[in-house]
């Protein structure tokens, strides 16, 4: 009896000490050899990666050439936005709403004879907001707004084909003030002659 | 005999199937985030300089300190005021660790700068104060250029031991900036350093997200002038566009631990949420709101979304099922309530509330419960979102006049800007 109980007991002690040794993984994992571990980058930014640097130059001349054609296209919006000023007028709306006011209803038959008289020309009608509103709900906004106006425009019998739209939420302000005059002119619809 | 011993052998088992979970949980401090958790008194005890660097050595130390700070879970002690001494070149003996235990220290951490070859090594130790043991021992290899990143993970690692979760050390803040004149995606450390501009569309680029296993960003660009949702593979800085209809594509938010993404869409006529692949395949309607319904954002285990609606006459959040059912609201307080973020933790869920016409950060739970407005002061804070460990909330805010990219912690305190004042950086997206 003796016997087994001595046996019994080295069979518990050999067991409990590999025991110990598996409940303790993070003291039996730091011995005195340090775990050694290589630091890499964070993946590279991808327009600033290797490839791009040794492109610089290229890059360098592609980025006047792109910066010359948006000074053109900006030109080309210039003249088009001053082309509207003479027919297509913008219309306001009253904060978070995208209903045509009775102020802009004028602007719409004006807006819609414009194109009556211009028979081949498109329009796209861009819808704005102010300031005040998260940047993904103002264009929701922006956008009902410009769907508005075309709802508006097809009733007055112009055709949905000449008409797209774009809402640019709170992206395209013409005032940057924080008063209710500036809100008043940055909750708008443009309209913009499209090719 | 044989008997004995078998009955012995299967006890023995049977304690260690009750003890080994037990001893596995008991090394982990912290298990959740609780509002009034005692954070654990640490110390780095020094940076010792054996790279002949001392510029090197000061800047590891300060982030070293900065991101156990930054953390949340410790209370950075000074080394200094508690009278511990430098040991030197040659890590603290046990004796010297123990010493910083009297102060009533938990952890306390060393590290050493050298060269090894062509690479800068990180020797990073951390000690129990009480007992002087050992419990991290890691060398890490890098060079000049990566030092920061070096650390961060010598911090992570240091979190790990006391939380058993990913500290957030390594972690990046994806946003929008207009330094360039035009709005472009950019990606930053979590901590602000290190700015890489990551798109040249030369356009209007927003709203940012990342997959749940960091690799993908999707986002919303204007470059083909219209708002369609384009993804950017982070690793081989591969583009392609998500989804393009005419009109909106826009706010998109990617399901967790998958490859499809919930964003809105206007191809029906108004702005409803969606979930497709992140080709733009296999597209599903959830929502059939009369009103604008945008900027979706899933609960942690994928199984709802929280997202903006103005059916009920004004922007509120509301919570759906992820295939559209069961839409309840969950705000009613406040005239405009948008850009809901759940938490990776599930319990609260934070977003941009509108107090006196400017935006503050606010939390929910769930339920509509416990709204609490966490932000004050002048200027407007927009885009809200949780960090990985839930401990910390970045944003934007226009306090200081331009758009600024800020962290606070989860209960508000704490603000630490993270941009310069140069231009506007906004709708920040936080890794996982």
């Amino acid at each position: 009896m003796k016997r087994i109980s001595a046996g019994s007991l080295l069979a518990v002690f050999v067991l409990m000490s590999m025991f110990a040794l598996a409940g303790c993984p993070k003291k039996a994992e730091v011995s005195s050899t340090p775990e050694a571990q290589k630091v890499t980058p964070a993946p590279a930014a991808p327009a600033e990666d290797q490839a791009a640097k040794e492109a610089e130059a290229k890059k360098a001349a592609e980025a006047e050439a792109a910066r010359k054609a948006e000074e053109e296209r900006l030109a080309r919006e210039r003249e088009a936005a001053a082309k509207a000023a003479e027919g297509l007028k913008p219309i306001h709306f009253d904060f978070d709403q995208a209903v045509i006011r009775s102020d802009a209803k004028d602007v719409m038959k004006a807006n819609a004879a414009w194109l009556k008289s211009h028979g081949k020309a498109k329009v796209s009608i861009e819808g704005n907001c102010d300031e005040r509103g998260t940047i993904e709900y103002n264009q929701a906004l922006g956008q009902r707004r410009a769907a508005a106006a075309k709802k508006y425009l097809v009733d007055l019998g112009i055709s949905a084909k000449r008409i797209s739209l774009i809402s640019y939420g709170k992206e395209k302000p013409v005032c940057s003030e924080s008063t209710e005059e500036c809100w008043q002119k940055n909750r708008r619809d443009d309209f913009i002659p499209a090719e | 005999m044989f008997n004995f011993m078998k009955r012995t052998l299967t006890i023995l088992i049977l304690c260690a199937l009750i003890i080994l979970p037990v001893a596995a949980s008991a090394q982990f401090y912290l298990g959740v985030i609780t509002g009034e958790a005692r954070k654990i008194p640490i110390v780095v005890l020094d940076m010792y300089d054996d790279a002949g660097s001392p510029q090197l050595r000061s800047l590891a130390l300060d982030v070293l300190q900065s991101d156990l700070r930054r953390s949340q879970i410790f209370d950075v002690m000074d080394p200094k005021k508690l009278d511990l001494l430098s040991p030197g070149k040659n890590e603290p003996s046990p004796e010297a660790v123990k010493r910083g235990g009297t102060f009533g220290l938990t952890g306390v951490a060393w590290a050493r700068l050298s060269r090894k070859g062509g690479d800068l090594v990180l020797s990073g130790k951390l000690y129990d104060g009480v007992t002087g043991l050992r419990l991290a021992n890691k060398d890490y290899y890098g060079n000049d250029e990566l030092l920061r990143r070096m650390v961060h993970t010598f911090a992570d690692e240091i979190v790990m031991q006391y939380t058993g979760e990913r500290g957030i050390a390594q972690t990046r803040i994806a946003f929008v900036s207009d330094k360039t004149g035009k709005k472009e995606l950019y990606v930053m450390d979590y901590d602000g350093q290190n700015p890489k501009k990551l798109t040249a569309d030369r356009s209007i680029c927003m709203s940012p997200a990342w997959s749940s296993d960091g690799k993908f960003l999707a986002y919303v660009s204007y470059k083909d002038r219209n708002p369609d949702l384009f993804g950017l593979d982070m690793e081989t800085g591969r583009r392609w566009k998500i989804s393009g209809f005419e009109g909106l594509n826009i706010s998109p938010a990617w399901a967790p631990g998958s490859k499809r993404l919930a964003a809105s869409l206007s191809r029906d006529g108004g702005a409803e949420i969606y979930i497709m692949n992140k080709d733009g395949g296999d597209l599903e309607r959830l929502t059939f709101g009369l009103s604008d319904n945008v900027a979706p954002s899933w609960a942690p285990n994928g199984r709802e979304i929280v997202f903006t609606s103005g059916r009920g006459g004004s922007p509120q959040l509301y919570v759906m099922s992820s295939d559209g059912a069961d839409i309840r609201r969950i705000t009613f307080d406040g005239p405009y309530n948008a850009s809901p973020n759940w938490s990776p933790r599930g319990d609260r869920i934070v977003f941009a509330s509108q107090v006196q016409g400017r935006f503050k950060i606010a939390t929910v739970k769930p339920d509509g419960s416990e709204m609490q407005i966490l932000t004050s002061g002048p200027g407007s804070d927009e885009n809200p979102m949780w960090s990985p460990s839930g401990r910390q909330i970045v944003f934007s805010s226009t306090r200081a006049g331009k758009s600024g990219i800020y962290v606070m912690n989860a209960d508000g305190s704490g603000i630490e800007r993270l941009t310069p004042n140069d231009a506007n950086y906004l709708s920040p997206a936080w890794s996982p």
